[in-house]
């Protein structure tokens, strides 16, 4: 058996988004097809003051413990939390386990930006006195994943994966594969994000990335619709545990989905516009396909990437309809999340298991059937129960990076 | 308490997440399990919530509570 055919299973879930604390409350209110998207307080003063925010989490909720809190960028800290949860989950204790044979990869977009923008203000305003001795640790982008391992005990092979808002899948696809090489037993793995700020906010407005609907907040993420503006920036955090197949069966520990095939390819084109051809996103889908051993044929459901800006929905839309004939099912998370930029490829995957796992798929906010300008089985208004055996999971990335998860059922 | 004895104790307590009964006069900094990056944030703190300068070796490895306490709330004075 090649090794890329070795089957890896997904065997525990954390998640922290707009729609809730925790796994449960993610999937529920993603189910409620309702966009999270409101007026932020904090981007006040900003051409688009528009955010989908974690709800306030309650003392206990937001624990770290054991004094560390102060020295962690809220990314990591998101990360943190949503791997605890995502290792209880899969039934393993770190006070048991053989932490030598633990990896643990974490993708993160902009990682501590928001706290290095608030240290220039402070080092601005009183100079460099000022400037906190945690700014290092709470900026740098491999700290997510550094303080999941310590708080682990996790000793195995540990880093961070940075492609932009692909950052998330890109963690996954990196973890299977040291798993694949027989690098690790255990991989934690997702994508974190934890930057919006008045500065990076206005960024994306700049760039003209971000929707304007400042008077609609609840209609402004609108993934796949005629009349789509732009995204809505978002946060949190996605931690999934990858187990091969043999490991996960031994224990008898319940599987979501299998990551049976992963594609990852480059435009090479622009380094913020998606090919318009969408060939290079199309060889990543292909090149997962092969993996896992299927054709277009084989895929029943897509979700999509789907940031609901004019041109990724369409050349996303395109590469559906022109490569998978079978008119799969297409969700995009985003219209409920808005787009939290480098956790949104692990969120999405942590979706697309469970929709494999519990044969529904959510419906797509801000979207109805007439307002849908593509050829697609887009799902609106309400989830659709569907028995799902293989799904794709799109995350593309500024920089031109391509990434696609296939997972199928475990029957 | 002492507007300084209250900031310490609350930096410790909220910041540092230190048990409120392990904070005696004689505790050192480094019993409380601060390392030197968090020195360096407690002074920092300190710094700010008294608006007096706090210098490394007042909050050092070995400097107590009390002696923290002590030293600013001499510069207070």
């Amino acid at each position: 058996m090649p090794a890329s055919r070795t089957p890896v299973s997904v065997t525990g879930l954390g998640l922290i988004t707009p729609a809730g604390v925790g796994r449960e409350e993610t999937w529920e209110g993603v189910l409620s097809g309702r966009s999270r998207a409101d007026t932020d307080p904090e981007l006040k003063g900003c051409a688009v003051d528009l955010s989908c925010r974690i709800p306030v989490m309650t003392p206990e909720q937001a624990r770290i413990g054991g004094g560390k809190a102060w020295r962690m960028g809220r990314f990591s800290q998101l990360a943190v939390l949503a791997a605890r949860e995502a290792v209880a989950d899969a039934g393993l204790d770190p006070a048991g386990w053989d932490g030598a044979r633990v990896a643990v990869v974490i993708g993160s977009g902009l990682a501590g930006a928001m706290h290095l923008e608030d240290q220039t203000l402070r080092h601005h305003q009183g100079g460099p006195d000022l400037v906190s001795p945690a700014l290092v640790p709470m900026l740098i982008s491999n700290m997510a994943a550094g303080e999941v391992s310590l708080d682990l005990g996790a000793h195995g092979p540990s880093m961070a994966t940075e492609t932009a808002c692909a950052s998330g899948a890109s963690a996954l696809a990196v973890a299977r594969q040291l798993l694949l090489a027989g690098l690790c037993d255990i991989a934690v793995a997702g994508g974190t994000e934890a930057a919006v700020t008045p500065v990076i906010a206005s960024g994306f407005q700049r760039m003209g990335a971000l929707s304007t609907r400042v008077d609609e907040p609840g209609a402004a993420s609108r993934p796949f619709a005629a009349d789509r503006d732009g995204f809505v920036i978002s946060e949190g955090a996605a931690v999934l545990v990858l187990e091969r197949e043999a490991d996960a069966l031994a224990r008898g520990q319940r599987r979501y989905a299998r990551l049976a095939g992963v594609g990852q390819t480059s435009d090479a084109y622009h380094p913020t516009a998606p090919d318009p051809r969408g060939v290079h996103a199309e060889a990543a889908l292909r090149v997962a396909l092969a993996e896992a051993g299927l054709g277009p044929v084989d895929v029943d459901h897509v979700n999509a990437h789907g940031t609901s800006t004019l041109l990724n929905d369409l050349t996303e839309a395109e590469l559906i309809g022109r490569v998978l004939r079978r008119r799969p099912s297409v969700t995009a998370a985003k219209g409920v999340l808005g787009h939290s930029l480098g956790a949104a490829g692990a969120i999405e995957a942590a979706l697309t298991a469970l929709t494999v796992h519990r044969s529904t798929v959510p419906p797509i906010a801000n979207l109805t059937p007439d307002n849908l300008p593509f050829d697609l089985d887009c799902v609106t208004g309400a989830p659709r129960p569907q028995r799902v055996r293989a799904a794709v999971s799109h995350s593309f990335g500024f920089g031109g990076h391509n990434v696609v998860l296939l997972f199928t059922n475990e029957d | 308490m002492s507007p300084v004895q209250t900031a310490v104790t609350a930096v410790l307590t909220q910041k540092f997440e230190v048990s409120p009964e392990s904070i005696r006069p004689e505790a050192t900094l480094e019993s409380l399990d601060l390392d030197s990056l968090a020195l360096a944030e407690l002074a920092l703190a300190l710094q700010e919530e008294l608006g007096v300068p706090v210098a490394e070796e007042e909050a050092a490895k070995n400097s107590t509570v009390g002696g923290l306490v002590a030293a600013l709330n001499a510069k207070r004075a």
